[in-house]
């Protein structure tokens, strides 16, 4: 069996259940009165994808507000995959996914595996992002998409197995290549790593 | 450093080492480690060692510490029965732990929020009160701008996550009338402090003051029969007050987040690597960024690692600390990750599941020794630091005489034999040196107990090592600084005197074998002196450069920046209102000559213009009327000839 080590980050606005996602994820639970996230939190989890990857999952839970913006952007390096989350019951959450989008594309490279995910789809009666425009914003954007519910534990573990097969799919392409299997790490201090790792990356690609 | 260990935390925490060590010393007992209940600081820094092997505290420990506790609320009571309240009393004794029917007040008391006289209590207590409901009216319950509301929806969202541990059994923060309390303190706190304003893990300071000024009024753990509005906007004005106090003292570290959080977690990462060096490397090994588990403990002040009664407990050390708990914190959280039994079990581990661990520490079986334990270990640190320090210091002053030495004398076998001679020497120049040593010293001398009890150690060990370091053939000549007369002195000042009458005696004796080649020599030896005193000692004594925390200058370089900014603008402003004013008057006088020319003229011009028109419409009238009448004169015979 072919083992991959993958570098997953969590992101959106605050509270739209990105540690409830990851909570129904790793451990099967969920909680409604989980802490607000400070800063970056972290989870792995080994998964089996098709009977025939078996992937160790690196995940990081960033927080949601922008005060933790400066210390959360240090984590997108590296990533393989981003998880952009928001509230299919709360407007606003949907609203500014394009600077989102963004601020990963900048932060981690061209190379990433972007989902978008709308959560808290138990909340049918509640809605009042719809499934098209979600789909619409995914396809302007040329990325993937799925609704989930942390709560009742929809379409949680297809979500991330989209994704790990989605950059599985690439590696097999040739398109993208991971760089070390050890798990990739992050040091605020050292400014010269990015540049390694980009550098490391682009001769990858090439 | 210095601010992390003020006397009082300092003598509290010998005191509780104290405690400790008795009761491990009677459950010890019969191993022979009796001496544990002398009562002496050199023996309780000792036995700050032992203290560590027996982390799991028995029954016996278990039933001193409540017989402890009477008295130490007894003590409590006597305090505050007083009709002035003695601060510095209570502040020493709350360091050890406040009992729970007294934490209310003296966390209020400590906090400022209340007076020592207690009979200004009642008033100051309504007045503040009062206060809070206009604040609550003029930012709450007023009209919002878009980005009032936005901070607002943020509060909103997270007040009802808000859960200390240990409370997601009961009712109480699951009401809503809780969550508005709260989401009213945070906004207005919020509003009241725009230069941090909110941020996510702030809820969780506020809910600890609620939960504690509740125990005066109702049943924390109980159903919410007895919570009625009265008590509820007590609490909330009293905690709102005691937040933003207590947030007082950690400004500067929140009003740059990001600058902030990293120069706690660097000062963490060195204090990690003092203790447990291998731990610290091994962190580094697997690139565990210290950020990455330390910033939530940072924020909400370790109150989401411990259940409320914990909390509770490291919160009165903190409070009792006074304003400059902030730097006291981080020597807690160093000690928290060098704790004893979890060092060997996170050497093992890998990056993800070290994370994992310092994320969710397993703090559900502690109980409040460890938080004593917890305290003294941070002391350790604090002794380790200053260990480092002291030796970094005195190794650059060997290395100072030595480069002298290397320079200045070339013939330095001969000095072996003048070393039995020079005992007069010692004497005299231990006498000059004493002269001038003190005045530098002064800075630490302000805290003595910093040093007294471990310059010993540091000494000795800084020779130890030195004599098993290799340095040059000179250096082996140093330890004529011989451990007997170290230990004879008492207090750091004789013994850094001592240590420079030592080398200065041994750079004597070089200058006394090279004065008879150089006669320049006496001169040299006042210029080392000197630059001794310049160049070394103030880099050792200068407590504010040991302290990698410059946070108070920054608060200042940003008040002033502030305050340039401001000054600036209101010059620019008053400039550009100046101008504008000029301008208007010159505006407004011109404008008022031109008018009075122009209406005359243009009044004469429509005159005489009309008057044209007029004689025009005059002239006009009568040709026509004359043609008309020749035309009519014309017809008028035309018709008579046709007749």
């Amino acid at each position: 069996m072919e083992e991959f080590h993958f570098k997953c980050i969590v992101t959106g606005p605050p509270c739209v259940g990105k540690s409830s996602l990851l909570l129904q994820f790793c451990e099967k639970e969920f909680s409604a009165e989980l802490d607000t996230t400070v800063g970056v939190e972290f989870q792995s989890k080994t998964m089996e994808l098709d009977s025939t990857y078996k992937i160790k999952l690196e995940i990081w839970d960033t927080a949601g507000q922008e005060s933790f913006r400066s210390i959360t952007n240090n984590y997108y390096r590296g990533a393989h995959i981003a998880l952009l989350v928001y509230d299919i019951t709360n407007r606003q959450s949907f609203q500014y996914l394009g600077s989102w989008l963004e601020e990963i594309s900048q932060m981690s490279g061209e190379n990433i595996v972007t989902l978008l995910i709308g959560n808290k789809s138990d909340h049918n009666d509640r809605r009042v992002v719809k499934v098209e425009e979600g789909e619409r914003f995914a396809r302007e954007n040329n990325i993937l998409f799925i609704e989930t519910s942390a709560k009742d534990n929809t379409n949680v573990e297809k979500a991330f197995e989209d994704a790990t097969r989605q950059v599985v799919k690439l590696i097999k392409e040739g398109k993208m290549v991971v760089v070390n299997k050890k798990p990739q790490t992050v040091s605020l201090n050292q400014k010269e790593d990015p540049k390694q790792q980009q550098q490391q990356k682009k001769s990858g690609c090439c | 450093m210095a601010l992390a260990f003020p006397p009082h935390a300092i003598q509290s925490i010998l005191e509780i080492a104290n405690n400790l060590a008795a009761s491990a010393g009677t459950s010890n007992q019969q191993t022979g480690s009796g001496d544990a209940s002398s009562t002496s600081n050199i023996t309780s820094a000792a036995s700050l060692v032992r203290i560590n092997d027996d982390l799991t505290p028995n029954w016996m420990s278990e039933l001193k510490m409540s017989q402890a506790r009477n008295n130490n609320s007894l003590a409590f009571k006597s305090i505050l029965d007083q009709p002035v309240i003695n601060i510095d009393r209570l502040r020493a004794l709350s360091f050890g732990g406040i009992p729970m029917e007294h934490r209310p007040i003296v966390w209020q008391i400590l906090l400022n929020y209340l007076p020592p006289e207690k009979k200004l209590h009642g008033r100051i207590l309504s007045d503040k009160r009062n206060q809070y409901v206009q604040l609550v009216q003029k930012f709450y319950q007023s009209e919002m701008s878009p980005d009032d509301k936005t901070l607002l929806n943020q509060v909103k969202l997270d007040v009802p996550r808000t859960m200390p541990k240990g409370f997601s059994q009961t009712p109480l923060f699951k009401s809503t009338i809780l969550h508005l309390v709260l989401e009213r303190i945070l906004y207005v706190w919020s509003k009241t402090n725009p230069l941090i304003s909110y941020f996510q893990g702030l809820n969780d300071i506020p809910a600890q003051f609620l939960l504690v000024f509740l125990t005066q009024y109702i049943n924390i753990h109980g159903n919410l029969t007895d919570l009625n509005c009265d008590i509820l906007d007590k609490v909330e004005a009293d905690t709102f007050w005691c937040l933003s106090l207590l947030m007082n003292n950690l400004k500067n570290r929140f009003i740059n987040f990001h600058d902030g959080i990293n120069r706690m977690a660097m000062k963490l990462e060195r204090l990690v690597k003092l203790k447990e060096e291998n731990l610290s490397k091994h962190l580094q090994n697997e690139g565990c960024d210290f950020i990455l588990f330390s910033l939530r403990w940072m924020i909400c002040l370790l109150s989401r690692e411990f259940e409320f009664r914990l909390c509770n407990r490291l919160w009165d050390s903190y409070i009792a600390h006074g304003p400059n708990f902030g730097y006291f914190h981080i020597y807690v959280c160093a000690a928290l990750i060098t704790t004893k039994e979890w060092v060997p079990v996170l050497q093992k581990r890998e990056f993800s599941d070290l994370i994992v661990f310092l994320q969710r520490l397993p703090t559900d079986s502690w109980n409040i020794h460890h938080i004593d334990h917890l305290l003294v270990g941070a002391y350790q640190i604090f002794l380790l630091e200053i260990q480092s320090a002291v030796q970094e210091s005195t190794k650059k002053i060997v290395q100072f005489f030595i480069s002298q030495n290397t320079n200045s004398s070339s013939s330095i076998d001969n000095n072996n034999n003048n070393n039995d001679n020079s005992s007069n020497d010692d004497n005299n120049s231990s006498n000059n040196n004493d002269q001038s040593v003190p005045t530098i010293i002064e800075p630490i001398d302000k805290n003595p107990l910093l040093l007294e009890n471990h310059m010993k150690n540091i000494y000795l060990s800084f020779l130890k090592s030195q004599n098993n370091h290799q340095l040059s053939s000179s250096i082996n000549q140093v330890p004529i600084i011989n451990n007997s007369s170290i230990a004879a002195f008492n207090n750091p000042q004789q013994q850094l005197a001592a240590g420079f009458s030592l080398l200065n005696k041994h750079f004597l004796n070089n200058q006394n074998n090279n004065s008879n080649s150089n006669n320049n020599s006496p001169i040299d030896l006042e210029q080392i002196k000197s630059k001794i005193m310049t160049e070394f000692l103030p880099s050792y004594l200068n407590i504010s450069q040991i302290s990698p925390e410059s946070a108070d200058e920054e608060m200042i370089k940003h008040i002033t920046l502030h305050l340039m900014v401001i000054i600036g603008a209101l010059l620019f402003v008053g400039v550009i209102l100046l101008v504008v004013i000029i301008c208007t008057c010159l505006t407004i006088i011109s404008l008022e000559y031109y008018n009075s020319i122009d209406v005359s003229i243009s009044l004469d011009q429509h005159r005489f213009n009309i008057r044209n028109i007029i004689t025009q419409i005059d002239d006009i009238q009568t040709l026509d009327i004359t043609i008309n009448l020749c035309l009519l004169n014309q017809s008028i015979e035309n018709v008579r000839l046709k007749i």
